[in-house]
């Protein structure tokens, strides 16, 4: 069939034609193959521009049309609509970028006509080869997917949900809430933030149309709009939800303590935990690290973080099964194991390494030393019986497990008595006779039947050191030469552990819950669901300010984050609402410091959009709190643009507060004058007077900037998703598609595509969810028809394309020996086609030789 | 008239194409030589096209695809990473200069990175001087 193509030159005002000469482009385009007509216009996206096309189409029976515009990620969706409207298949237009790749990039000259004649030429000789392609329609799944359950995530999440479609809400946190659950107050309107939160996070808790899964990721995503299959992980929580009540039983057993994360540190919180009183869901989870270096370090596998963490309560009864649970021998070892348990201790890289071996030789001893009560007897479930030959310390430990699992067990020992090279190898002064006998004692009464004769057997601190007998009773006897720790030293020495794998399973906890939801055996969950669109709103993290030493943060105990204040000055904080220094005075002054890590060349340049409002707010807690205290404000400039926050800015000013334009310079303790003495010193140049200052406070907050979560690269690439050069999601259009992504189906919301205040991230939220709705109303999307198909006349059967495929969509037809491609599942990423060797896939609409049309067009 | 070497450029559609594009609206300058052909993927870059490229009179040819693991079809870019490294070596075999053929990772906020390769590319092919199919520069 004739070629007609029209091409279209657009003005863009100035944009294009500004740099480039319009006219001679059109006078180069006339002479080019085929072109029936070639016009230029000022704006071709408007409407008489497209009107241009359409009447062309009818009229002249144009049959190809190319536009010289901008970027086709602009307008190339626009155009298309317009030849479809006019009768022309939407693939049967091309796009030539005259702007973001010609008159936008290069000077006004020779060389930008040229090229932007180059890249029409290129255009019109592709279009040429283009076909018509028939794009298909697919149900749309009506369930949504939403990532993250801070505020943006509840917003969306609850939007979906009241049209009574079905909304999957993913939380990494064991609670929904995010970061507003840990705000005091909101600006400008002083509304308190659980006040306006937790009755949203309760809705979500129990929409029937919100199936909520807190402690769970995301692990991968696959299928297209419409049609996602999402691969959940839900990390093993320890404890069955649908069991537990929230009674908190569990807590009082825990004895380990570990830094709370909503408290920011400021407090601390036990292994097992809720976040904070109004979690939802309302049901306690066991954080656990994997194991302790200690443990692992042990060849019997004994939990050392287990029995320390209960000496440190006093529970050494507890103690003891904790080391009895992995091996019989705790008085034994607790004498001459080599203890590489305290090779590897974290302490040791602190201060010194706890002295391990003899906490547990500790609470054997207790045991002794208390009386101890007779094992209670194990029932042999199991009938084969089993002979040990040897009653060493294998021996032993290897009758112990095999009894333990039910089995009968009977040991055969050719010397007189039990304990092998304990007994015969070990010196009396080491290992007493009688601690080994009081082993073997219980091994045999509790567990084994033994035949007797003839044969069978912080705060930096010392680690405790283990009580000698004077060497000058050694002599002459061989009295045993370690005496061991007494209980108060005992239950120092255990509270020295780091408890790094926090949960230290002693296992405490299960016997006080009485609903029984506790299971430390509890594996990590795969679930699958269907979505037909995602959102993700997986928020931001708190810049660390210890980076910027010269502010002090970690090492001055009263400079702290804004999310520390935030936490302070909440009446369900750690202080109760008080405004308190480390030693529990109240301040009588406060800086403010802006901007720290934003608008900062060295962290990050952008500004965090809250800090300004935020810390303003933090001047008025601090006004109703402590009222006396002098309040300083460090800014640079102060940004005060959304409703309502011009208006509170002026009200701050007139409560007092002292506004120093400067961003501060240090923070020390170096004090100068009396004044300063025992109070931290900000030292900033206020610009406004254009003098240095040292202003003597008792307390600094750092308005710390907002930043990506420290994981952005592994759920964009989850997702799909880019990020923009500071790390943030990187949405579609920044002012016309700000919640779309490239990713069709995939919308973003909240902080996670940049810092934004509350009303922002909810109206943002809302947007995200209404776009889903948009597609779920309507039912039916259209998928890209530019996927590639296999000629099977040519496919030699060689199946290299086969593992190529990053979606499986190419299967090979054994029976006739050719290779094809499921269309449904092709993404049209066109890598099969650039490796088959006899050229038998055809990527559509990138076909090989449109391409190889355009690098001659773009050549000439 | 001094020599103004054509180069061509292969972007990926998802994020070099991107990239180029915000050097656009950003209002980066550089040089006018590059002509940008767009792929959805660098793994489509048929190592032929390179070869097309250099026949139909390019000085030289910049593929440009999103930084490893980045891909928005997984790993097409790995493809790349494999597929041009060997064309490159048949290339060297007859006599084509290495720098002729440049394989870069240019994601959606890049812009400015586009840019500067662009520039440099320009200049060194502006010191090779034009292409000749019989080899050497």
């Amino acid at each position: 069939m004739e070629r007609r193509i029209g091409v279209y030159i657009c003005h863009c005002g100035t944009n294009i034609a500004g740099t480039v000469d319009v006219g001679k482009v059109v006078e180069f385009a006339r002479g080019l193959d085929s072109v029936a007509v070639a016009r230029d216009y000022r704006y071709m996206c408007s409407d008489p521009g497209q009107n241009l096309i359409k009447e062309d189409i009818r009229e002249l029976g144009l049959n190809r049309v190319v536009v010289a515009s901008c970027s086709p990620r602009m307008h190339e969706a626009t155009f298309r609509r317009a030849c479809q409207e006019a009768g022309l298949n939407q693939y049967l237009f091309g796009m030539a970028n005259i702007r973001e790749h010609c008159s936008w990039v290069h000077g006004d000259g020779d060389m930008t006509t040229e090229k932007a004649k180059a890249l029409v030429s290129a255009a019109v000789r592709r279009a040429y080869y283009q076909e018509p392609l028939e794009t298909k329609e697919v149900p749309v799944n009506p369930n949504v997917l939403v990532v993250g359950g801070g505020i943006a995530g509840i917003q969306a999440a609850l939007e979906i949900a009241d049209s009574e479609h079905q909304v999957y809400l993913v939380e990494r946190e064991p609670s929904i809430g995010g970061h507003m659950a840990q705000f005091d107050k909101t600006f400008p309107t002083l509304d308190c933030a659980a006040c306006i939160l937790t009755p949203k996070m309760t809705t979500v808790g129990q929409h029937p149309y919100i199936k909520l899964m807190s402690y769970s990721e995301v692990a991968d995503v696959s299928g297209y709009v419409g049609n996602f299959r999402v691969k959940i992980k839900r990390k093993a929580r320890y404890v069955h939800e649908d069991r537990c009540t929230g009674c908190g039983e569990c807590v009082k057993a825990c004895p380990v303590e570990v830094r709370s994360e909503f408290e920011e540190g400021l407090s601390k919180r036990k292994a097992i935990y809720i976040p904070f009183p109004q979690a939802v869901p309302n049901k306690y989870v066991v954080d656990k690290r994997g194991y302790p270096p200690c443990r692992v370090a042990c060849p019997a596998g004994v939990n050392a973080q287990g029995y320390i963490a209960l000496i440190s309560q006093g529970k050494f009864k507890e103690a003891l099964e904790v080391v009895r649970r992995a091996m019989p021998l705790a008085a034994v070892c607790g004498r001459v194991c080599t203890h590489p348990c305290e090779v590897d201790c974290e302490r040791g890289r602190v201060d010194e390494p706890l002295s391990i071996r003899a906490l547990k030789r500790f609470a054997a001893d207790y045991w002794l030393r208390v009386g101890r009560e007779k094992a209670p007897p194990i029932e042999r479930t199991k009938e084969d019986k089993v002979a040990i030959i040897g009653s060493g310390p294998a021996g032993l430990a290897c009758a112990y497990d095999l009894v333990k699992k039910g089995y009968p067990v009977t040991v055969f020992e050719a010397l007189p008595l039990a304990g092998g090279l304990l007994r015969y190898g070990i010196p009396e002064y080491r290992l007493p006779g009688k601690v080994l006998d009081n082993e073997i004692d219980y091994i045999k009464e509790e567990i084994i039947k033994v035949k007797e004769v003839p044969k069978e057997g912080v705060q930096r601190k010392a680690r405790a050191a283990v009580p000698m007998l004077d060497p000058g009773k050694r002599a002459g006897s061989f009295a045993e030469v370690e005496l061991g720790l007494n209980e108060e030293a005992a239950i120092e020495e255990a509270k020295r552990c780091l408890n790094c794998a926090a949960c230290s399973e002693c296992l405490e906890c299960v016997k006080l819950c009485e609903a029984g939801a506790i299971d430390h055996e509890m594996q990590d969950e795969f679930v699958e669901v269907e979505v037909g669109n995602i959102i993700v709103a997986t928020g931001f993290q708190q810049f660390d300010p210890s980076v910027i030493h010269q502010y002090g943060y970690g090492r001055y105990d009263n400079v702290i984050t804004g999310l520390q204040f935030e936490r302070m000055s909440n009446a369900s904080g750690p202080t109760g609402g008080k405004v308190v220094l480390a030693d529990g005075r109240e301040p009588r002054s406060v800086a403010i410091l802006h901007c720290v890590g934003s608008r900062d060349q060295n962290y990050h340049k952008y500004c965090s959009r809250v800090c300004c409002m935020y810390s303003l707010k933090y001047s008025h807690l601090l006004r109703e709190k402590v009222p006396q205290a002098d309040i300083y404000q460090l800014y640079i400039d102060l940004r005060c643009f959304g409703k309502g926050y011009e208006e509170f800015y002026n009200r701050l000013q007139e409560e007092g507060v002292n506004f120093v334009r400067g961003r501060a310079a240090e923070v020390t303790d170096l004090a100068e004058t009396p004044d300063e003495k025992g109070r931290l010193i900000v030292i900033c140049e206020d610009t406004l007077i254009g003098r240095q200052r040292r202003i003597p406070v008792d307390m600094v907050i750092l308005s710390a900037a907002l930043e990506p979560c420290p994981d952005a690269d592994q759920v964009a690439r989850t997702f799909s998703l880019s990020r923009s050069a500071d790390g943030f999601f990187l949405e579609k259009h920044p002012k016309l598609d700000p919640v779309a992504t490239m990713t069709d189906g995939v919308f973003v919301a909240g902080c996670c595509q940049g810092p934004k205040d509350i009303p922002d991230t909810v109206a943002q939220a809302s947007a995200a969810a209404a776009r889903a709705l948009a597609t779920i109303s309507k039912g039916r999307v259209e998928i890209e028809a530019a996927t590639a198909v296999i000629d099977e006349k040519l496919c030699a059967g060689c199946k290299i394309c086969n593992g190529l495929c990053p979606y499986n969509a190419i299967s090979f037809d054994a029976e006739r020996g050719v290779s094809s491609i499921n269309e449904a599942m092709c993404k049209g990423c066109g890598a099969c086609v650039a490796a088959c060797p006899s050229g038998a896939i055809i990527g559509k609409h990138f076909t090989t030789e449109q391409i190889m049309t355009e690098i001659e067009g773009v050549l000439v | 008239m001094s020599f103004e070497p054509k180069i061509i450029s292969f972007l990926c559609n998802w994020c070099s194409y991107a990239g180029a594009d915000l050097a656009g609206t950003s209002r980066v300058k550089y040089a006018p030589n590059v002509r940008v052909v767009r792929v959805m993927c660098s793994g489509r870059v048929d190592p032929m096209f390179v070869v097309k490229a250099f026949q139909s009179g390019a000085d030289g040819v910049l593929i440009c695809g999103c930084h490893p693991g980045d891909c928005h079809y997984s790993e097409g870019n790995h493809k790349a990473a494999r597929r041009i490294p060997l064309l490159k070596r048949m290339l060297a075999q007859l006599g084509i200069e290495d720098e002729r053929v440049r394989l870069e990772w240019v994601s959606a906020s890049e812009g400015d990175r586009f840019a500067s390769i662009v520039n440099e590319m320009t200049e060194q092919i502006k010191g090779l001087g034009p292409f000749s199919p019989n080899g050497g520069g």
